[in-house]
């Protein structure tokens, strides 16, 4: 059997959009190898089905859906995999920046709700291209959303420029 | 700042990010290959495996000439096999890894922390798009890692809220152990980091009225928050046992689906399913497989339009399908799912990688 090479059009989409798409599944999980394990998995599922998927007008967009769809169905997926023994701890620092506590009451959303905020605010898709991304109705994504903004504003402290 | 403008911002700029890749292509070949080298082997495995237990009738049925990979008469690929209309009784063999055997009983010192910080069960605010009755909803409930080695949790949960009206906490009245969703579930479920789920069902009308507050799952001598829950007093509740998903074992096969975009309430879904052999390696039609679609509340196991006696290596093969919508189809977004059975257990998932198609049902 012939070794697989990458065709050229997906080699270059590999070396054009994984850093992206790296950045994209780490705003979904906000855990560095997971998002890693998730480009990678998508990549290789992605030329996997390369005759297929090129046809299609947005091959970012599929890799996307990947990433998506695998991260919000690792607890009912029928795969063999290992689950980590412990999540890692969120180390509490006494002094944090903005900036990190934002991040840190994203990472604490439940992944349905971050996921939506990630299509919504990093992607800044529309409500309709964000349901068309995480496979629900435009109903969800804005239910998801509300709930995720409404547990932000709860959890973080109004800015001294102004409310929230 | 709006909350907005500093969920943007952080989602822009996040420290930590991962570096890219040094060589991101040739990561990708190195795993394609890896991947295509364990097809390979569990594709032979299955070969061997059927060799042995077909050698006597091969002897018999194969004709002088034709190799082991040749086609037979009725081969030919037409390339696309029409809509075959025939229900079948869903199979009763799945292929899949042994179960895990039954471990001690499970306690609370066993959960580890869940996504969402120390409470180890995780749900989903939404139900589950298909339901066994109409105007119920089933939520999943999962729990994961445990700490302290493999352990069974076995039987139901019970619930436990703080009334609205008395401000007293009671517990609910609730079935319990109902065998809920059919489906392929393993029960009891021994979990050593792997999930643990339980279904809950409710009557939609349990989301109207002032609900229970703190709402608890109760087991394993611990209770644990199920916010995602909305039960209100009167409702009906029936709680299922604990139960872990078992790991199909894949047929060496592509399969993707085509399907419109929307589909009316009331009309057939005219859809297709492409199967590819991609590796030479899927086994004979014969006994022909079924397979099960299912669109919201419909599900149906089907035969397989087995035209074709195998399919030609590495060349795709579309197959028309057809699913009815009932005209009380819930409106939206919902998943067509559709799964291949063959006679050996082994299955395969169409569109996997976006779990199968997104179809909007309408008015």
């Amino acid at each position: 059997m012939a070794r697989w090479e990458a065709p050229d059009a997906f080699a270059e989409f590999v070396r054009d959009r994984h850093s992206e798409l790296l950045r994209f599944a780490y705003a979904l999980t906000a855990d560095r190898h997971l998002a890693e394990d998730l480009v990678q998995d998508a990549l290789e599922r992605t030329g996997l089905a390369w005759r297929r998927v090129r046809r299609q007008d947005d091959v970012e967009g599929y890799a996307r859906r990947v990433i998506t769809n695998q991260f919000l169905n690792r607890l009912r997926k029928l795969r063999r995999e290992r689950l980590v023994d412990d999540l890692p701890d969120l180390a509490v620092a006494a002094h944090e920046s903005a900036d990190d506590s934002t991040w840190r009451a994203l990472a604490q959303l439940p992944p349905a709700q971050r996921a939506a905020v990630v299509a919504r605010y990093y992607l800044d898709l529309t409500e309709a291209q964000a349901a068309d991304l995480l496979g629900c109705s435009v109903g969800t994504v804005k239910s998801n959303t509300f709930r995720a903004l409404a547990k932000l504003r709860a959890r973080l402290a109004p800015t001294p420029e102004g409310t929230r | 700042m709006t909350i907005e403008d500093d969920v943007r911002r952080t989602l822009h700029s996040p420290a930590g990010a991962p570096d890219a890749w040094p060589d991101p292509v040739r990561r990708i070949e190195a795993g394609i290959r890896r991947r295509r080298r364990e097809r390979r082997q569990l594709a032979a495995l299955a070969v061997v495996a059927i060799a042995v237990l077909l050698t006597p009738v091969v002897v018999w049925v194969g004709s002088p000439g034709q190799g082991a990979s040749g086609p037979a008469d009725n081969d030919t690929a037409p390339g696309i096999v029409p809509y075959l209309d025939r229900t079948v009784a869903a199979p009763t063999y799945f292929a899949r890894n042994d179960p895990r055997p039954t471990k001690r009983p499970c306690q609370g010192e066993d959960f580890g922390a869940g996504e969402d910080g120390p409470n180890p069960l995780w749900g989903d605010d939404e139900p589950l798009a298909t339901t066994p009755n109409p105007g119920t909803e089933v939520r999943q409930s999962a729990l994961i890692n445990s700490r302290r080695g493999e352990c069974t949790l076995s039987g139901s949960a019970k619930l436990r809220g703080t009334d609205p009206v008395t401000g007293q906490s009671v517990m609910l009245s609730a079935n319990a152990g109902t065998s809920i969703d059919g489906g392929i579930k393993l029960y009891p479920a021994t979990i050593a980091n792997q999930p643990a789920q339980i279904d809950i069902v409710t009557a939609t009308s349990c989301r109207a009225g002032t609900p229970y507050r703190d709402v608890e799952l109760v087991f394993a001598d611990r209770a644990y928050p199920v916010p995602w829950l909305i039960v209100s007093p009167g409702c009906a509740i029936h709680i299922g046992d604990w139960y872990s998903l078992p790991q199909f074992v894949n047929v060496p096969l592509e399969a993707s689906i085509d399907a419109p975009a929307t589909v009316h309430r009331g009309e057939t879904l005219r859809y297709s399913v492409t199967l590819l052999n991609s590796m030479g390696m899927t086994p004979e039609l014969d006994p022909c497989p079924v397979y099960k679609q299912s669109l919201a509340t419909t599900t149906q196991w089907m035969q397989l339009n087995c035209v074709l006696r195998r399919l030609p290596a590495h060349t795709p093969v579309t197959f028309q399908m057809q699913l009815p919508v009932p005209a009380d189809a819930p409106l939206g977004r919902t998943k067509l799912e559709w799964i291949v059975v063959f006679s050996s257990g082994q299955v395969r998932y169409a569109s996997e990688d976006t779990n199968g198609a997104t179809v909007e049902i309408l008015e």
